[in-house]
């Protein structure tokens, strides 16, 4: 009924007001948790070892007070694309395994002149279920933080720690800019999506889907969208640099300095359950 | 309300803020050959004044706002801003304190998520202490009369309110002149009448104005009108000469505001109308 | 002969419908159009004006109300709204940021494209099109598109609703950001539109001056309703409501009223310069009542 509604729905980086522990933490502490975590997370290569960070990583979600399954939608719309990995992956992995570990499964095909084979190794099994394992522990760790976090409060926290950088030519300031203003434009270019989508369909366009793997026709449909979003988004960008400009920005350089308040106890326990977390994850031994 | 409109006779000597010195503005275009803007203008703002600049879409007015903080630099000719020249880049933080520009487009103007934090954002710019800068947004949000906006996200404000949460983000770095481009095009009348408040509030503290429009019934607000026709101006003079010759307008496409209309038709018929009003509360004292 | 082809009653919607950040739109709006109308649908930002002429041509559903266009019940839901977009073309706020072909005669032949018309059908559309909004089909239908002045680019992506060859028209904001001169153009080429091409044509507008120019009906929209309805004339008269309402008045209309309030004899329905000084003149002569 309402097709043109979806745009004011986007969650991408959406914040939700709360006041968990996670909502209150430093964003310094926020984002070096998040990097450590994610560390854990992605190299971890036991079964266990990532059945817990899995575990662990809702149970920050739980922590969060956000409900679950608001959370878990994120993961919906990687859906198709984790499927296809993941049959990929289990039937093609095996044929490449240098561990030379245990054929669980072989099958050889013979189409014409050309032959395939689908290999499940004991290692390439492993490796498929701790991708999808590793993804979806991604998402929901970053959605937290995301939701957790405003976005003024998250490129403070990254200029903030990206500072002492500075000596090294690393543009903290810049990289903090980016993100702020990129996210900032989120709600605008998303009405704007939503008035080109009706603009066109009043113009007789059609956005019904023609077929599962007409990439191509789909991508043509698309045009009157595409092209006019990059074109008001270059526009928007120049009028946006000029009243930058006309505000004496010019980068980072002599700005007043970010100041965020003093870490408190709960952050650095905060962070020491983070390293702690991790460092144990990488050590014990686990059996699978 | 009331604004003052400058009367004809002798006019006292005012220093003048910013000149434009015989500048010619010519962009190239694809295809070879080039667009001229601007041809040969020249013009002085007094200290003080509220100055409009009227004109049609592509007479130059723009590019006549942009030169004065140094947004664009003349091909020929120079812009001198309170003795600073703006072809000296070096300059140009001094200048873009003294001179502030507000853009057409309210949204592309904006950039943090908190009315509070953009207007912080010019003074943060100069490099100025958390407290000076804190200060500085106060009495921007006081000048404009919006406290309660303080805390919202911008994105979410009526245009007028974002217009005048660009104001502020002008006069958080103390200019001594704001050049208005287009500021009211794109609000709602209400939107306008709010925005047109504030500048009219901002010339009475003495605040120098210049308010690049193309309604005539806001140049009729104005000191002193100058007329651009394709690059060059056309006219220059006090609302009551620029509009008591409506047929030099006319020939400009342009044409006097609706009150100032009715009394010259009024006046073709008959009804004796005193001297030349161009607002409703002049039009009704000027009948007998 | 005139026909009625729209009809809204009692309408509602509401936007994020079934979501925790639900409001409501509209709230037991009215209109009706005739086959011949040259109406104007005014009211405050957020009065809901916007959110009920995208129900003209289905873009949005009735949540609750009826809305019939043409004929066809918009509250059905097996109701297919694509061809109705055929008959009632809407075009938005700052049309030109929807062009998307870098060739002017191409962007505008889209619609007439998507309708599966013939070559020739395509060419004698975009040809008139062009022609309806003053641009000169040889002169532009190869120029690029973003080359073109921003009052050009209007003009273009009007046209490209115009080859639809619709019999509503609604125009959301036609003059915003238009230059006197651009939009005096555009206003002589909707009144072309529908004194010629015969169209029903529907402006929504916060500027009333435009209104009083254009317009010989007015519908006002306040809080998602329809406060008002009459001939421009009733409706410009009633300056107090207007006012209270928080929407604009026409100058000549406000400078009517002011008049009239400082004792001066004058009627207050008037819309243009010319009357407004006829009314002055004959207040003031001695055979006025």
């Amino acid at each position: 009924m309402d097709e043109f509604d979806f745009a004011r729905g986007v969650t991408v980086g959406q914040y939700v007001p709360g006041n968990s522990i996670l909502h209150r933490l430093d964003p310094r502490a926020k984002l070096g948790g998040f990097v450590i975590v994610l560390a854990a997370v992605i190299t971890t290569s036991s079964y266990f070892g990532n059945a817990v960070a899995l575990l662990a990583v809702i149970g920050l979600v739980v922590l969060s007070g956000i409900p679950l399954g608001y959370v878990l939608s994120g993961v919906r719309p990687i859906l198709p694309i984790l499927v296809v990995f993941t049959l990929f992956n289990f039937l093609f992995l095996g044929n490449y395994d240098p561990t030379g570990s245990r054929v669980l499964w072989r099958q050889e095909l013979g189409i014409g002149p050309y032959e395939f084979a689908f290999t499940v190794t004991e290692n390439s099994l492993k490796q498929t279920l701790q991708g999808v394992v590793r993804i979806i522990a991604l998402i929901l760790l970053t959605s937290t933080l995301t939701l957790t976090t405003t976005i003024t409060s998250l490129a403070k926290g990254i200029e903030s720690l990206l500072a002492p950088f500075r000596r090294v030519k690393v543009p903290g300031h810049e990289i903090a800019m980016v993100f702020a203003i990129a996210y900032r434009f989120v709600p605008t270019v998303a009405d704007e999506l939503e008035r080109l989508m009706k603009a066109q369909a009043s113009r007789g366009a059609d956005f019904g889907r023609p077929g599962r793997f007409q990439f191509a026709k789909r991508a043509r449909q698309l045009v009157p969208i595409t092209v006019p979003l990059f074109v008001g988004a270059f526009r928007r960008a120049e009028r946006l640099i000029m009243a930058m400009e006309s505000r004496c920005y010019v980068g980072g350089a002599g700005r007043t300095p970010i100041s965020l308040p003093r870490l408190v106890p709960r952050d650095w326990i905060s962070l020491a359950a983070a390293l702690g977390f991790t460092l144990a994850v990488w050590n014990v031994p686990w059996p699978l | 309300m009331t604004h003052a409109n400058g009367a004809l006779g002798a006019t006292p000597i005012r220093s003048s803020l910013l000149e434009v010195r015989d500048v010619t503005v010519a962009y190239r275009v694809p295809g070879g050959g080039a667009n001229v803007a601007l041809s040969g203008v020249s013009l002085a703002v007094h200290e003080g004044e509220w100055l409009a600049v009227i004109g049609h879409n592509g007479s130059g007015k723009s590019t006549l706002a942009k030169l004065m903080n140094g947004l664009l630099i003349p091909g020929r000719g120079d812009v001198i801003v309170a003795g600073m020249n703006t072809r000296e880049t070096a300059l140009h933080r001094a200048i873009r304190q003294a001179v502030g520009v507000v853009f057409q487009e309210p949204e592309d103007q904006i950039v943090a998520t908190l009315v509070e934090e953009d207007v912080a954002f010019g003074p943060e710019n100069l490099g100025l202490a958390r407290d000076e800068v804190r200060a500085l947004v106060q009495s921007a949000l006081d000048a404009i009369d919006a406290q309660d906006l303080r805390l919202r996200a911008p994105h979410q404000l009526s245009g007028g309110q974002k217009q005048r949460v660009a104001i502020a983000g002008v006069l958080a770095m103390r200019p001594r002149c704001i050049v208005l481009d287009e500021s009211t095009a794109m609000l709602d009348p209400e939107g306008r009448r709010e925005v047109l408040d504030v500048v009219a509030r901002l010339h009475r503290a003495g605040t120098t104005i210049v308010a690049v429009t193309h309604f005539m019934s806001e140049a009729a607000l104005a000191d002193r009108i100058v007329v651009l026709s394709e690059g060059r101006i056309a006219l220059e003079g006090v609302p009551r000469e620029i509009f008591g010759d409506r047929e030099r307008l006319r020939a400009l496409d342009l044409d006097v505001p609706p009150v100032a209309q009715v009394a010259e038709r009024a006046r073709a018929l008959g009804v004796g109308v005193r001297g030349l009003p161009l607002t409703v509360g002049e039009f009704v004292t000027a009948l007998p | 002969m005139t026909e009625l082809i729209v009809e809204v009653r009692d309408l509602w919607h509401w936007y994020l419908r079934g979501t925790p950040l639900e409001t409501v739109a509209v709230q037991g709006a009215e209109l009706e159009l005739r086959s011949d109308d040259l109406a104007a649908i005014v009211g405050h930002t957020g009065s809901g004006k916007s959110t009920v002429v995208q129900h003209l041509n289905g873009l949005l559903r009735p949540h609750r109300g009826t809305v019939r266009v043409f004929g066809q019940d918009l509250g059905d839901p097996r109701l297919d709204a694509r061809p109705l977009r055929r008959m009632v073309g809407l075009v938005f706020q700052q049309p030109e940021q929807q062009l998307f072909d870098p060739t002017v005669g191409d962007d505008i032949a889209f619609g007439p494209r998507q309708l599966r018309c013939t070559p020739e059908e395509v060419r004698r559309r975009v040809r008139t099109a062009m022609e309806r909004v003053g641009l000169g089909f040889d002169a532009y239908k190869d120029r690029y598109t973003f080359g073109l002045s921003g009052g050009e680019m209007r003009r273009v992506a009007l046209a490209g609703v115009l080859a639809l060859e619709p019999r509503l028209l609604v125009l959301d904001e036609p003059t915003a950001g238009l230059d006197p001169r651009g939009r005096a153009q555009l206003l002589d080429s909707i009144r072309a539109l529908h004194a010629q091409a015969g169209m029903a044509v529907v402006i929504v507008s916060h500027d009333m001056d435009v209104v009083a120019e254009l317009a010989r009906s007015v519908w006002v929209l306040a809080g998602g309703r329809t406060v008002m309805h009459g001939s421009v004339r009733e409706i410009f008269a009633r300056v107090d409501e207007l006012r209270e309402l928080r929407l604009g008045i026409p100058q000549v209309s406000e400078l009517a009223h002011e008049l009239r309030r400082a004792g001066h004899r004058v009627r207050t329905d008037v819309l243009t310069a010319g009357e407004l000084a006829e009314a002055l003149y004959s207040g003031t002569s001695p055979s006025s009542p």
